[in-house]
């Protein structure tokens, strides 16, 4: 291996150990994640400065030009550590699919709740605080552009609700 | 934690709780026609309009229709969508779930003969297909037809029942149906594949012959790219659904 390769591989990947240390120690990069990244760091830089080991593991696989080993070592951990991304990518999209699910349905029951709070306010249970609760109706639905609760499902609710306790009553 | 069943509407004495799902992406202009087709054929059931994103009024209209709307913040893709109102069927105790698309194609009238046949415990699914009818069809294309023919007979030789039309949105199920797609369901395309995921799960599966319409407003999501994607999406997904090893929720787990 000429010795201006070997120098600027080992400088590379010394240079990529050290970068992805300290993003680790940043925090912002989770250690299950840096693994690969680790090892593709660490055989290149041991393959490239222990000269010996390339030449070595070059002549037992046949390969004329013992740095293209390198490439072929840095090009597999790189399939890998796509691979690894695509799959933590897919974990990702369920658990955001899932999410999005959850809000969807968590939205309809506050909005369906609220709305309840504000009939029975209405209905005289709390005429003292009329004010205030002008105020928190105010303060509940922030934006405009927010989906509103709508009155004709929530008043069926509220009827059937209403058919419900006259039956518990009779 | 299971949770009553909304039932907005007044109940029978007999009669189980019932939801319909429409899942919606900007059909404004038909929605609120489809909302009240299916109030007055299933008069006894919940609607439920699971808005996928929408850039139009969709919500809006549904709302004024009558029906439960759930909005999602970002769109899902149809599968998503209608595991969306699986779950909420889940969570709020329905019996009973139908399913019909937003566009218009389908005839609320065959809700019921769908319901009839899971009420009756034919099978756990009732799929409206648009083959098997002695009507002449107008609203499925040479090249789609083809597709969902080479779809059906890999559905029949995977799950060893009769299957016409995978791709039919028209569908009914019960409890045990929906707690196994609530846990589990396809993000895109998801029909051929979740007849998979209904056999893995030892789920009955039975087709009932249908007229489904033209669409009475806009075009099949289907554009040419995208058919290649699809074939190719949904034939990976069929067979990958008959071996992965995610244990399917079954009847099982439902009886009592």
């Amino acid at each position: 291996m000429p010795p201006k390769v070997q120098a600027l591989a080992v400088l590379s990947s010394l240079g990529l150990l050290v970068f992805i240390l300290y993003l680790i120690r940043k925090g912002r990069l989770r250690e299950e994640h840096a693994l690969l990244w680790l090892m593709t760091g660490f055989s290149i830089f041991v393959l490239s400065a222990w000269r010996g080991s390339l030449t070595a593991i070059a002549r037992m696989l046949d390969i004329g030009y013992a740095p293209s080993l390198l490439f072929a070592v840095g090009f597999v951990f790189t399939l890998l550590i796509l691979l690894a991304q695509t799959a933590v990518m897919s974990r990702l999209t369920s658990h955001t699919r899932d999410l999005a699910q959850e809000l969807s349905l968590l939205e309809w029951q506050v909005q369906n709740l609220e709305a309840r709070l504000r009939r029975q306010t209405e209905a005289g249970t709390y005429h003292d605080h009329g004010p205030k609760t002008d105020r928190s109706e105010q303060t509940s639905i922030p934006s405009s552009a927010q989906a509103r609760p709508d009155d004709s499902i929530l008043d069926i609710v509220d009827r059937k609700d209403g058919a419900l306790e006259e039956e518990v009553t009779q | 934690m299971a949770r009553q069943a909304i039932q907005t509407t007044l109940l029978g004495p007999a009669q189980a709780p019932c939801l319909v799902i429409i899942p919606a992406l900007n059909e404004e202009h038909t929605i609120a026609e489809v909302v009240q087709g299916a109030r007055s054929h299933l008069p006894f059931a919940d609607i439920l309009v699971i808005d996928d994103g929408s850039r139009d009024n969709t919500a809006a209209e549904a709302r004024r229709a009558g029906a439960i709307v759930l909005r999602l913040p970002y769109n899902l893709g149809i599968g998503g969508a209608v595991q969306t109102g699986f779950k909420f069927a889940h969570r709020h105790s329905y019996e009973y779930v139908a399913r019909v698309d937003a566009d218009g194609q389908h005839d609320p009238r065959d809700l019921s003969l769908l319901l009839g046949a899971v009420q009756h415990q034919e099978a756990d699914v009732a799929i409206g297909t648009r083959f098997e009818h002695a009507l002449p069809d107008r609203a499925t294309s040479f090249l789609r037809r083809l597709g969902t023919w080479g779809f059906a007979r890999l559905v029949s030789f995977l799950t060893g029942q009769p299957a016409s039309d995978t791709t039919s949105g028209l569908q009914c199920l019960n409890r045990s149906a929906v707690e196994c797609l609530a846990a589990y369901y396809p993000q895109d395309y998801p029909e051929v594949e979740g007849r998979i995921v209904l056999h893995r799960a030892g789920l009955r599966v039975l087709e009932m012959p249908v007229v489904m319409h033209p669409r009475n407003n806009g075009r099949s999501s289907i554009t040419p790219p995208r058919a290649v994607y699809y074939v190719v999406k949904v034939l990976l997904a069929t067979l990958m659904a008959m071996v992965r090893e995610t244990p399917y929720v079954g009847r099982g787990l439902d009886a009592a």
